[in-house]
């Protein structure tokens, strides 16, 4: 009992401790020293608390004792959250579980929260950084169910926030329960008449301009209107290339490239990345990462860590997981650059390449 | 029996101890490493026999069938015996064939048919490579394989008056009985996984044994000779994102506790000691799961779920297991270190390889003389 009581008070502490620094906000000096110091006590606190991945740890001689630098915190990949609950505190205690999307037959991924705190503030300083810069409130168009219809949906829960914390009362959801719900949509898109925030999923912005097309709308959205697109495709409309879809968003909805703001996020992250496109002014495909987390490009095969500008495979650091494992590796191919870092697409190959039915489910994953 | 001669002096230069034609393909395929290729293609044609193509036409045809004009090949997949067969055997019917080459192996169909150029240029001149779908509604049989999607679409572009065979994906096993002597047989099953890095149908995607010494006694024997066909038989070229699925596989036995046997500082192979469950994870890229069964009701229990994927097994010192097998769908039991080496006449997915293209014509006339 004494030993659960010592171990919240360490996560407390080093808790308050990530707050203060993600409350400083993005453009914040980053401090290397700070944030290994930081790393390196809640690894050992996840290394304490979470029995699956000190399982894994231990089978892979990564003791807290012998991380010596952020960078040896051994990280999991994001398949290690269907395989087990990789979190720090009782089930009892859960607040929040967030679900990977993905059919009904497959196993989906879970991030157990026991606090929202962090995951709250990190989302507050880089949606306002990057999607809200003006600081004023603004309308929200959200392609996705609000988090009453999705409770377990990390992406309806972003923007349940973003509304909170920067949409005017005229901001709306526009997909239900039941689905997407077009001709709400395109009636309000016809009236606008101030500056919008339009934010979903990318296949949410194929759906829209589907019903743009079938309606043989274009509109022009007012000036200082932005849109946010976050996510992939798979499963739910066809596929587009990023470029063509910003293309058509710019065409069908008169919002100019430099005002697209591309999120890269993950249900089994506590904080998400963004382009500073509205804040630079023209369109780039860096994405930022806050002070609070470090990003490595790490060779696929022997997990080593690859030179600046090289392509391989994408790990986040992020202190904001302070409740299940902050060392989340991906299968998303990037390369990092001096001021961020660029998805290069995910690692999967267009063909199975066998014809084993084992390597279709390799692929399909 | 002019193409199956020529055919027979086209895998004369690849089968011979030098023969340049493998050497070219061993050398230049994209996915495999030179000596898996190599050993593919000499045990495969060291079968293909001139005996076994007549054996198989004796068997297979007679004068009251009608083989197709043209056939198309669908391929997929990356083996290049399976591209072979596949291309020779309708060339036996007489048909001429054209051949849709698989993206993960262009190489393999270009080098077989400029080999049969090579020897007789009438019956090259009878294959055809290509992308062209029209043809799909054009040849009289076709013969396609792939995912079940791909499957799906490809039969919905054929006539229904042509004939249409279709191979979908599937996946073999292993099935060693307690009487196997482990020591003997790792280095076959090791090589059965190796072969192609476990990316064929006719690769074990798992052991099963009978009872958790045999597994465990496999699993040490295994690691042995896997290790050492790291040299022998090095694997191919595996891409980021099956290098993270290694990772990945490997991570979820950590997490969990499960038994298992690694290569050290690489991802060449693991073998872990599983539970034989409706949710386990087949093996691929020489990562193979080991499932214990106590008795042969508990394995074929586990068998009877893969029912409609199950093509090949290899079974050692478990003869009760036989039935279970061809209960579960199996197409083909063989020996270990045999799997990825099937008889030109193997039937495949259980069908017969050159009758399934011909049709039956009867003619009822009495004879006037």
């Amino acid at each position: 009992m004494e030993s659960i009581q010592q171990s919240r008070g360490v996560r407390k502490e080093i808790e308050r401790a990530i707050l203060l620094l993600i409350r400083r906000g993005v453009d914040a000096p980053t401090d290397d020293a700070e944030f290994d110091r930081l790393a390196r006590i809640l690894f050992a606190y996840q290394y304490t608390s979470n029995a699956p991945y000190r399982r894994l740890c231990d089978s892979n001689g990564y003791l807290p004792d012998l991380v010596k630098h952020w960078t040896e915190i051994p990280p999991v990949t994001t398949a290690a959250f269907k395989a087990a609950r990789l979190a720090c505190f009782e089930e009892a205690d859960t607040q929040q579980v967030f679900r990977t999307s993905g059919s009904t037959t497959e196993q989906q991924g879970e991030l157990h929260l026991d606090t929202l705190e962090l995951y709250e503030a990190s989302l507050e300083q880089t949606f306002g950084a990057y999607v809200c810069p003006e600081g004023s409130r603004i309308r929200f168009m959200v392609l996705a169910p609000t988090l009453e219809d999705v409770a377990d949906s990390s992406l309806s829960f972003m923007f349940d926030r973003a509304v909170q914390y920067f949409g005017t009362q005229q901001s709306r959801f526009y997909v239900g329960a039941s689905g997407w719900n077009p001709e709400h949509a395109l009636c309000d898109f016809k009236t606008i008449d101030e500056p919008v925030a339009v934010v979903g999923a990318a296949f949410s912005f194929v759906h829209l301009l589907d019903a743009f097309d079938t309606a043989a709308l274009r509109v022009a959205l007012p000036s200082g209107s932005r849109v946010m697109e976050t996510g992939g495709f798979k499963g739910r409309s066809r596929e587009i290339p990023r470029d063509e879809l910003h293309g058509w968003i710019e065409s069908r909805l008169g919002v100019p490239r430099n005002r697209i703001v591309n999120q890269y996020g993950m249900c089994e992250l506590g904080s998400q990345f963004y382009e500073p496109s509205l804040i630079r002014g023209s369109a780039t495909t860096t994405k930022r990462v806050p002070p609070w987390v470090r990003t490595r490009v790490v060779d696929p095969e022997l997990l080593s860590e690859l030179p600046t500008g090289d392509t391989g495979l994408l790990v986040h650091y992020d202190l904001a997981n302070s409740g299940s494992v902050m060392a989340i590796q991906t299968s998303d191919l990037g390369r990092v650059h001096e001021d961020g870092f660029e998805i290069l697409g995910r690692a999967a190959g267009a063909e199975a390449k066998g014809c084993s039915i084992v390597a279709d489910q390799l692929m399909d994953r | 029996m002019q193409a199956l001669e020529s055919i027979d002096r086209a895998l004369a230069l690849w089968r011979g101890e030098d023969a340049a034609w493998r050497i070219r393909l061993a050398n230049a395929h994209a996915l495999y490493s030179a000596e898996v290729i190599d050993l593919g293609i000499r045990a495969s044609t060291a079968l293909w026999t001139r005996d076994a193509l007549a054996g198989l036409c004796t068997r297979e045809l007679s004068q009251r069938m009608v083989a197709p004009r043209s056939t198309a090949v669908w391929l997929a997949g990356s083996i290049p015996t399976a591209t072979f067969s596949a291309v020779l055997l309708p060339l036996l019917t007489g048909a001429s064939v054209y051949v849709k080459m698989a993206s993960g192996d262009q190489i393999s169909a270009t080098l077989l048919k400029a080999s049969i150029d090579a020897v007789d240029a009438e019956l090259g001149a009878r294959i055809q490579l290509g992308n062209d779908v029209a043809m799909l509604e054009q040849c009289d049989a076709v013969v396609a394989h792939g995912s079940d999607p791909t499957i799906r679409a490809i039969r919905e572009r054929v006539p229904p008056s042509a004939v249409f065979i279709g191979h979908g994906h599937k996946f073999s096993i292993a099935a060693l009985g307690r009487r196997t002597d482990v020591g003997d047989i790792s280095r076959a099953i090791a090589t059965d996984i190796a072969m192609y890095d476990g990316r064929g149908c006719l690769s074990p995607a798992c052991v099963i044994t009978e009872g958790v010494d045999t597994a465990r006694a496999l699993m040490n024997a295994l690691g042995v000779e896997l290790e050492r066909l790291c040299v022998e038989l090095p694997r191919g070229t595996w891409s980021a994102d099956e290098l993270s699925w290694i990772h990945q596989w490997r991570e979820r036995l950590d997490l969990l506790g499960i038994d298992n046997l690694r290569s050290a500082d690489s991802v060449d192979w693991t073998i872990s000691i599983e539970e034989p469950t409706p949710a386990l994870r087949l093996g691929i890229l020489r990562q193979i799961p080991i499932l214990p069964c106590e008795n042969v009701e508990t394995a074929s229990a586990w068998l009877q779920q893969q029912r409609p994927q199950l093509s090949t097994a290899a079974l050692s010192g478990w003869d009760e297991m036989q039935s279970h097998l061809l209960e579960a769908g199996c197409a083909r039991i063989c020996d270990a270190g045999q799997m990825q080496f099937p008889p030109i006449d193997w039937h495949h997915d259980g069908m017969p390889p050159l009758r399934k293209l011909l049709r039956f014509a009867d003619d009822e006339r009495r004879k006037t003389q």
